[in-house]
Parts: structure tokens; sequence; C-alpha cells
């Protein structure tokens, strides 16, 4: 007859533990991916762990590295990841088939999509026009080569005259230094340090000609969250941001201190390379006009939407997301906490 | 004894003479180290820079080990369901050659979707690689057991369980032990497409950080670590095949008594 009395035993102690644990407010834990490899644009969720803000705030965060930023974002689809670091791009492209289970952006980091065309400056092609009769190398599933068509159409350019060659993305730079392309479709912040890396200069050598130059003005890269979070977890997203947003000015205004502390999380980054592509990336995708007018994180409602229907063109999605289920600023820290650092030249 | 030596000595001769030829080679026709360093460039690296690397060796190693030690335990299980029955071969073989079919690089990011980065999916991509092996050869083990050898146990009354501990596995060793040979190296590589994919430590994502700097002579490192954890898990495993199925291998001198 020791049943009932087990069974009270039990029933007493998970009592106990409910009536403990609702009032202590256990942290939320969030699982956040990255969109690559650790790197130096990488270090300030590095700072905010390391520094405690997120600890401030009561969340748990654990940090995973990533297999590319469109990655990113189904992974936070599929409920193994809360947050993440990924683009706003493909979240529009999923919103048009999955909607409702698409993750929110919530704070937009690169303003500026780092989407180029890259060329030698003493090469045949001197204005996009010039592309008509020459040969362009890209790797086949880059974003920067999906836009293409569309880059073409805008600046009235027939795209059937330009011939087009599949390269590897390890390779694209070489290949143009070779002669072998006369351009290349690229990510600037992955191209940029890839050129410093091989030695060479790519502020004298090379011109890059922004898509976003071009009539082609995207979003690109900037934290998401899952709708389940948004919905269940409101305070525990505006405290992440809150962490996020500190961390950047924080790390832009430190970038050896920042960097010093990535490589106490992994020893084999080139901390010089590190430091040059995060400011390189502050600076051209971060720190831009309309990040300095709005503070960095909003987006401008009209940008936004006229990006959405280039996607959709571009793409051939079905249909065409509202604007409300691909970004949401309701979760932003006050603009006077946004605005973007000056860094030393 | 003298022979033996002899011959120990050539084979480490060849192999050391294949790194010089490789230095010297390089050296002569100036081959820049982003294209191909040297391999005295790479034991620098190496040893330079061991204490960044060896956590992602341990962890390498680590999951490398627990995935091929479930795979055998799976790989056996499944491998004797199929090699003592005829209905378990004729469903579960389509399923294994289908399965194992699949690049396992298309594999990762659903284990990833499932289960997170890190760890878990690199644990069950080194199992699913060697799986394959050990059950096909296995299976063909027990297949080939001598019906004569059944029949007589049959005849003294042995119950289909003693006929398989006693005649069928021991049979099959032989075969078994060549599978983990090659399963180690496949496990191996099964591990490292998945840190490659998604991880946060390992030689894969060693890798994957080192070409998104260009530091060749560190991905060179990696392939190096991984080449010597390879032979190091394949020699341990001939050792044992060694003790365990000595009466299968015909040594020189048996044969030459016989």
């Amino acid at each position: 007859m020791r049943r009932p009395l087990t069974v009270l035993a039990l029933a007493s102690c998970l009592v106990i533990a409910m009536a403990t644990a609702s009032p202590a407010a256990e942290p939320v834990k969030i699982r956040f991916t990255l969109d690559w490899k650790l790197q130096g644009i990488h270090a300030w969720y590095y700072w905010a762990k390391a520094k405690g803000y997120f600890a401030v705030e009561n969340l748990d965060v654990t940090i995973d590295q990533g297999e590319g930023s469109a990655a990113a974002v189904t992974r936070v689809m599929s409920g193994a990841y809360d947050a993440g670091f990924g683009d706003i791009n493909a979240i529009i492209q999923n919103a048009a088939t999955k909607p409702g289970e698409t993750p929110i952006m919530v704070y937009m980091i690169y303003s500026k999509a780092p989407f180029a065309l890259l060329t030698k400056v003493g090469g045949p092609i001197k204005s996009v026009k010039d592309l008509e009769g020459s040969k362009l190398g890209s790797p086949a599933g880059g974003a920067s080569f999906k836009l293409l068509p569309l880059l073409a159409r805008q600046n009235g350019v027939d795209y059937g005259k330009i011939a087009i060659m599949q390269v590897s993305p390890s390779l694209q730079e070489q290949m143009l230094i070779r002669g072998q392309v006369d351009s290349v479709a690229v990510f600037t912040a992955t191209s940029y340090i890839n050129l410093v890396s091989l030695k060479l200069d790519p502020d004298r050598d090379f011109r890059w000609m922004y898509y976003s130059d071009l009539g082609l003005d995207l979003y690109s890269n900037g934290i998401m969250v899952s709708p389940k979070l948004a919905r269940e977890h409101p305070e525990a997203v505006r405290g992440l941001l809150r962490a996020i947003n500190r961390s950047l000015r924080e790390t832009v205004e430190n970038p050896d201190a920042a960097i010093a502390l990535l490589a106490t999380e992994e020893p084999l980054i080139n901390k010089d390379i590190e430091k040059r592509r995060l400011l390189y990336v502050y600076k051209t995708l971060i720190d831009t006009p309309e990040a300095r007018d709005l503070g960095i994180g909003d987006v401008s409602d009209g940008r936004l939407a006229s990006a959405i229907a280039t996607i959709a063109t571009s793409f051939e999605l079905p249909r065409v997301p509202a604007a409300a289920d691909i970004f949401d600023r309701s979760f932003l820290p006050a603009r006077v906490d946004r605005i973007p650092p000056t860094v030393a030249p | 004894m003298t022979e033996n030596t002899r011959r120990r000595l050539l084979s480490i001769v060849c192999i050391l003479g294949f790194f010089v030829a490789w230095e010297i080679l390089c050296f002569i026709f100036n081959v820049s180290d982003i294209v191909l360093p040297r391999p005295s460039q790479i034991l620098m690296t190496l040893w330079t820079r061991f204490p960044a690397i060896w956590p992602h060796a341990l962890q390498t190693l680590y999951t490398t080990l627990l995935g091929f030690a479930l795979g055998i335990v799976i790989g056996i299980l499944l491998g004797m369901l199929i090699g003592s029955s005829r209905l378990a071969y004729d469903v579960a073989y389509p399923l294994l050659v289908g399965f194992s079919s699949i690049p396992k690089v298309a594999v990762v990011p659903i284990f990833v979707l499932w289960f997170g980065a890190g760890t878990v999916p690199a644990v069950l991509t080194a199992m699913i690689m060697c799986i394959f092996p050990i059950v096909v050869n296995v299976a063909t083990g027990l297949a080939a057991t001598e019906p004569e050898l059944r029949d007589v146990m049959r005849t003294l009354r042995a119950s289909k369980w003693e006929i398989l501990w006693n005649i069928g596995l021991p049979r099959t060793m032989p075969y078994f032990f060549a599978s983990l040979k090659v399963a180690a190296t496949l496990a191996f590589v099964g591990t490292v497409i998945s840190e490659t994919v998604a991880s946060n430590r390992g030689i894969g994502n060693l890798m994957m950080i080192a070409s998104s700097s260009f530091d060749v002579p560190l991905v060179f490192a990696g392939l190096f670590i991984l080449a010597a954890l390879g032979v190091a898990l394949y020699a341990i495993f001939s050792l044992i095949e060694g003790r365990v199925t000595g009466w299968a291998v015909r040594s020189d001198n048996f044969s030459a008594g016989g």
C-alpha cells in the first residue's frame, strides 16, 4: 500500500516545483544562427555574449555558425533555431509561398545590399552598358547572379548578349585577374577581402559597380526571429535587439578589442583580415545615409515595398508578400540609441 | 627478419621521398603558397598553431569515433538480420542500396533542420557513411557459411541461435574486419562533410574558416591531421584484425610449410 503515498509525494514535488519556477522567471533560451562561418562581421554577437549583455536581458543565447544567409532563414523556419542573422530577400521569397511560417526581420543591419559587379580598372568595362558582348563570370546559385537579368533590363542592356560563365566562388577573382572574364558578379564583403588576401589593392585596381547604384535598391542581412518567439516572448526579442544594438556600436568603436575577443572564441582567425572585413562592411553596408537618417535597424517603407516588388518580379513569385509580414519595427530600441557611430578612416 | 626490416625501411624511404619531391618541385617552380604550400610550411603551421588546432582535431576524432561505434552496432545487427532471414534480405537490401546512393552532402542540411548544427549531425553523418559496408560484409559473410557445417550442427540438435553464434559469426569475422577498415576512413569523410556545412568546431570547420581568409597552409594542415587520424584508426583495426582473425590470413611462413 505504498503506491498512493508515492503518487502523493510526486504530486507535491511537482506543485512545489511549479510554484517556485514561475515567479523566478527562467531565462528565455534563444538558439541563434549566424549566416556563415565565424568572421569579423560576427564580432558583436560574441561581444554581447562575453560582456553579459544577453544575461542582463534575462536571455540564454547559444550562437551557432551558419551555411549561408538564405539557409539561415530555412533554419529558423524549421524550428531548430529561434533567431538568426539572415537575408531579407530569402524571407521575401519564402513568405510568398509559405505565409505565416517565415521569420520576421526585426533589425536591419546591411541597409545596402552587397551585390555588385567587379571589374578591373584597366579593363574593357567602363559602365554597365559595356556588359553587352563581354564575358561575365559568376557562381550559379549566387543572389548577384540571379538578379542579373533584372539589372540588365533596368539599365537597357540586352541580357542575351552577355556571355555568362559559371565559376566557383573561390575562383571568381582569380578568373578576373587572369583576364578569363571581363567582370564578375560578386558579394562585396567576401570579394573585397579575397582581393586583400591575394595581396592586391581592391580600391585602386578594381571598379565596384553596386546593384543599388544601378536601379536595384535592395536590403540585405539583418536580425530575424521566428513568429513563435515574437508572439510568445516579445520582451525577449526587445532585449535581444537592445543587447545586439549596444554591442554593434561598441564593437565598431573598439574594433581591435572586438576582434581580440573574437579570437579567444576562435584562435584560428586572421585578426588583421577580420578587422578589415568588419570595418569595410560597416562603412559600406551599415553606415549608410539612410541608417544615419533612420538609425541602424530601421528601414524606409517605400524602399522596402519596392525591394519586395523587385524580388517578386525577378524570382517570379506566385504572390507579392505584404511588407508587414517581412519587417516589424516595433521591437527596435529608441532611435537615439541606434545612431551609427563614426569610425576613424 | 632482415628481409622484414629491409621492406619496412624501403617503404618509409618511399613515403618520405614523396614529401621531399613535393617540397623540391614547389621550390623549383616557385609555386605560391596560395596555390600549393610546401610540406615544410604545412608542418610549421601545424607546429606553431597547434594550441588553436587541437580542439578541432579532438572534436573530429570524438564525433567520428562515436559515429563509427554506433555504425558498427547498427551495422552488425542489420547485417545479422539480413544474412539470416530471406524476407529481411529482400526488404532491407533495396532500401539500403537506395539510401547509401544518396550523396551525404545533401543529407547534412536535413539533419541540421532536425537537430540544429554541431555534434549531432556530424555523428549521424559518420554513422550512415559507415553502416553500408559493414552491413553488406556481415550479410555476405553469413551467407557464405558452408552448408555442411550448418548440417553438422543441426544433427547435433543445435538451435538456430547456437549455429549463428558458433559457426556464422566466427566465419564472418574476416569479412567484418575488412569492412571496418573501409568504414573507419568513411566515418572521417562523413564527419568532415557535416562539419564543413554546419558546426562550430572540428577539422571541417577549421578548413572553412581558413579558406575564408585564404590561409591555404592551414587548410592543408587540416588535411594532414585528417590523413594522420585516418591512418591511425586503420592501423588500430589492422592490429585487432590480426589478433582476432589470424587463422584466416595465410602468412608466408605458413604457405611455405604447407
